[in-house]
């Protein structure tokens, strides 16, 4: 089944445009738990209370402020919330066009798959040019009230548009001091060097199964039965050779399973 | 307040570094759901069951332990 | 006792640490027969100024759980996780129970295939990590990150955090592992999925436009300007202009906070590859 468009809009650069449809690229699989209270088993409400009277404050009554100091609040009303929200708007602007490899994977959240809205030709001409050119596309557009900034890619002929954070959001490790510790040495370089080009291969993902998934899926199918499986407890193993003993078994280890 | 019963709280109950656009909660990313429809983040609290919805003709509808008319 | 002042700068720290130094996850890295233990730790923060929930006369308010079957008060000890199998029907899972599930993804990253960095499609990352040395590993994890900087390489691998299982990319920078959780490859739709239509034959004059087009808005370099937070920066600044206006003002006495005390993500980061967070 087709998947629904979640929005709608124009990408513009400069003063061309290509109308698309928006559809989100995840289908989310994850196992889904829901907070329960123990004793009813049944779903768990939330409310604010006043913590000194324990006094349930409904919605209408809840005011939002700022913290600029411990105890003191600089209170802003819906409207001026509201008028905070950027102007509702159907264009995707590009910014600039980059190399791919200037935006770190770290920067990457939220992926969509757009659709042509219409002109087929621009659509597929566009993810072509990026293709070729070798580029990806820096937009700005809002959505849901929020202002979103995003990479304009082409995948396999057709265009994503994949969600940015903020670089305030991003912890960098130039801010970071290096790991303690000494040094590995020459040797130790060189083998570790060797072992990983023995585990170098292509990414595909397909070559990675969430079997986790499954074991819980069937431990709650079993549970549901009422049946109750028994799991072992863990136990970490962690091994205590000197580097360069293991380093060389593993390589060893690895080029015996290659040949 | 910040008793030893708030240091064992479940990860699942702590705040996190999300904020539920329709509460405020500030959730764990990893309890976060998305709408079917925008695509939008919501909290594990806010959350609303939609069931989709399936058309029948009224032969094929009967409710649990009655009879049928037909 | 006296309480201590928070400073503006300790409160824009991430919520998401607010649980303490304590490491998101803690296992052991493998590649080939060497092993590293680590610790895992959230590599993002929120910034998004955040608002807190007032009364009427503007006291910060409490989030309270309750039974919506009972009406009873929760506490943390009243709750737990269920998996709902049939409408309203509810299978208990204990957090215990999910790390027993599979103990050996809940422990180990074995890092089993290095790929390059680049091949992999944006598409498939989800969030950003960074793993920290524990239990005296510097020198193994040292060598890890400076032989995979050399070859500009992400080591591949699952592992279970939280009672998930991910497809995680693990890359040095600036001499710190990062581990980028991704999606798996069934979590990903095709476009055929999502019902795109499929390329059709292009007049080259209409590619050749386009390729135009983005030569001639093409830099070399992202510019940073485009990832600044605008939407906080304009609520800063209107909570400054209404401060100097002592406009909307509400002073209350500071309660303790249910979330506790809040932790600098860099200083626990810093502290622990110094190798000075004591393994636990």
């Amino acid at each position: 089944m087709a998947a629904r468009a979640i929005w709608k809009g124009n990408i513009k650069i400069n003063s061309t445009k290509v109308p698309v449809k928006l559809f989100s690229a995840v289908s989310d699989k994850t196992v889904r738990f829901h907070i329960l209270d123990a004793k009813s088993k049944t779903r768990v409400k939330q409310h604010m209370i006043d913590p000194e009277s324990e006094k349930e404050i409904s919605s209408e009554e809840i005011q939002k402020g700022f913290e600029i100091e411990p105890g003191t609040f600089v209170i802003l009303d819906k409207e001026e919330l509201e008028a905070l929200e950027p102007e509702a708007s159907r264009e995707i602007e590009i910014e600039q066009f980059v190399p791919p490899q200037e935006v770190a994977p770290e920067y990457y959240d939220r992926p969509y798959y757009l659709g042509p809205d219409g002109d087929t030709t621009a659509y597929f001409a566009l993810a072509e040019a990026l293709h070729k050119q070798e580029k990806e596309g820096i937009a700005r557009w809002v959505m849901r009230k929020q202002p979103y900034v995003g990479a304009l890619r082409a995948e396999d002929g057709h265009l994503v548009l994949v969600t940015l954070r903020n670089a305030e959001e991003v912890l960098s490790a130039k801010d970071l001091p290096k790991p303690a510790g000494r040094a590995p040495e020459k040797k130790e370089l060189s083998m570790a060097k060797q072992l990983v080009e023995l585990l170098k291969g292509e990414f595909d993902p397909k070559d990675f199964k969430n079997e986790y998934r499954e074991r819980v899926m069937e431990f709650v199918e079993k549970k549901a039965k009422g049946h109750k499986p028994k799991l072992r407890l863990v136990k970490s193993k962690r091994k205590t050779a000197s580097l360069d003993k293991v380093l060389s078994k593993s390589i060893e280890a690895l080029k015996k399973k290659a040949a | 307040m910040v008793g030893k019963a708030q240091r064992n709280r479940p990860w699942w109950l702590e705040d996190g570094s999300e904020t539920c656009p329709a509460c405020g909660h500030a959730y764990a990313y990893q309890t976060e759901y998305r709408c079917l429809a925008c695509d939008g983040a919501v909290c594990g609290m806010c959350v609303v069951r939609t069931v989709e919805i399936e058309v029948s003709c009224p032969t094929c509808v009967v409710p649990s332990g009655a009879e049928s008319d037909w | 006792m006296p309480r201590k002042k928070r400073t503006t700068k300790s409160r824009s720290a991430d919520a998401e640490n607010a649980r303490g130094a304590r490491p998101f996850w803690s296992g052991t890295l493998t590649f080939g027969l060497v092993s590293v233990p680590v610790d895992l730790y959230p590599g993002q923060r929120t910034v998004r100024a955040p608002l807190r929930m007032l009364g009427p006369k503007g006291e910060p308010l409490a989030r309270r759980y309750f039974s919506e079957k009972t009406g009873r008060d929760l506490e943390d000890d009243d709750m737990v996780r269920g998996y709902e199998v049939d409408k309203d029907k509810y299978v208990i899972v204990t957090d215990e129970e999910l790390e027993r599930l599979a103990p050996e993804q809940s422990r180990d990253i074995d890092l089993r295939r290095f790929v390059d960095l680049q091949s992999i499609p944006p598409l498939y990352f989800d969030r950003s990590y960074f793993l920290a040395p524990s239990d005296g590993s510097e020198k193994a994890y040292k060598l890890l990150a400076e032989t995979m900087q050399k070859s500009d390489l992400a080591g591949i691998a699952t592992f279970v955090m939280r009672g998930k299982e991910y497809l995680v990319a693990i890359f040095p920078e600036n001499g710190i592992l990062r581990a980028e959780t991704m999606r798996f490859a069934d979590e990903i739709r095709s476009p055929k999925e999502v019902g795109l239509p499929e390329k059709k034959k292009l007049p080259a004059a209409t590619v050749k436009k386009f390729e135009t087009l983005i030569k001639k808005n093409s830099d070399k370099h992202l510019s940073l300007k485009e990832l600044k937070d605008e939407k906080t920066a304009a609520l800063l600044k209107l909570v400054e202009k209404k401060r100097k206006q002592h406009k909307d003002i509400v002073e209350v006495e500071a309660p303790e906070r249910d979330q506790g005390k809040v932790i600098d993500l860099m200083e626990v980061l810093k502290k622990s590859l110094a190798g000075k967070r004591k393994a636990a």
